[in-house]
């Protein structure tokens, strides 16, 4: 490990917790608006049109309530994931019904292994119930960083 | 009962891994050996030539093209998508170990082979040869 500890992969500042939206493109855009803000995206409408163009490949409501719109995109700084908890769900294509939690992956571009690995263990991460849970339980968009954090990058 | 699977995916940065994941898990509850090699974005890293000739039965949950897939020469085989692994893991893995038998054999009725071949192969090993005159009835050497 010769670089610094990556940046966290979630901080508070890119969690929405109760999202209320009515498409899953209302509620990547929201997430995405997270991102720019945190300087993580530096381009909003270009790395939306990215992870559209991966959105209409294949849809990405997964069994277990939850969604994970995602793109490696050139307009990408760190890689990111911004969580949003919603109480109503949003429509993501899962057979199952829609996701009460939504995960906007991004990865840059050139990242490079070891950036990588840490999304990887996010999205292995999200096959557990357990792990799951512990977000939808969260009350706080710090808590949910937290979370993620520990379980994630520890 | 052991088993081999590839996961990969378009982008390389979830299915993948949740895929990997979750096949380890159902193979795990059913009693069942497992490695997954996941051929993602986060480097992969192939599973040991040992390890796939040890193996039973293999699982390719893919939505790309099996890297290296000459590896498998011969393994009975299962192809899936990577998103049928995620969502129906266990019965997946059930598929596979309980059609061994049926399950069709890697390389060996490859029906694209001759397209996708680059650049036909010297072939020094006349593996799947029993044809000793094919090339030379071929090139039309007298």
């Amino acid at each position: 490990m010769s670089d610094a500890t990556p940046a966290a992969l979630t901080t508070e500042d890119i969690v929405i917790v109760g999202l209320v939206a009515e498409t899953k493109e209302d509620a990547t855009r929201q997430l995405a608006v997270k991102l720019a803000n945190d300087g993580r995206v530096t381009d909003l409408d270009g790395f939306l049109a990215d992870v559209r163009a991966r959105e209409e490949q294949m849809a990405t409501g997964l069994p277990g309530g939850i969604g994970i719109p995602h793109a490696r995109s050139a307009h990408v700084t760190v890689p990111s994931v911004a969580v949003a908890t919603s109480v109503d769900g949003v429509n993501f294509g899962a057979a199952d019904g829609p996701a009460h939690l939504i995960f906007l992956i991004a990865a840059p571009d050139g990242a490079d292994d070891k950036h990588l690995h840490i999304l990887a263990a996010l999205a292995r991460k999200l096959v557990h119930e357990d792990f799951r849970q512990s977000l939808r339980d969260a009350n706080s968009g710090a808590e949910i960083a937290a979370i993620i954090t520990r379980e994630v990058q520890s | 009962m052991k088993i081999v699977a590839v996961t990969s995916c378009i982008t390389g940065i979830a299915h993948t891994y949740m895929a990997a994941e979750a096949l380890e898990q159902a193979a795990k509850k059913a009693g069942y050996e497992i490695t997954v090699e996941t051929q993602g974005s986060a480097g992969s890293s192939p599973m040991k030539q040992s390890t796939i000739d040890a193996a039973d039965v293999v699982i390719f949950a893919t939505d790309l093209e099996v890297k290296d897939r000459r590896r498998f020469n011969g393994k009975p085989f299962l192809q899936i998508g990577v998103s049928k692994a995620l969502a129906d893991a266990e019965n997946v893995v059930a598929q596979a170990v309980s059609s061994i038998a049926t399950l069709p054999k890697d390389g060996a009725a490859a029906p694209a082979a001759p397209k996708a071949a680059p650049a036909a192969e010297k072939a020094p090993k006349n593996d799947s040869g029993d044809k000793p005159g094919f090339f030379s009835r071929l090139f039309g050497s007298k």
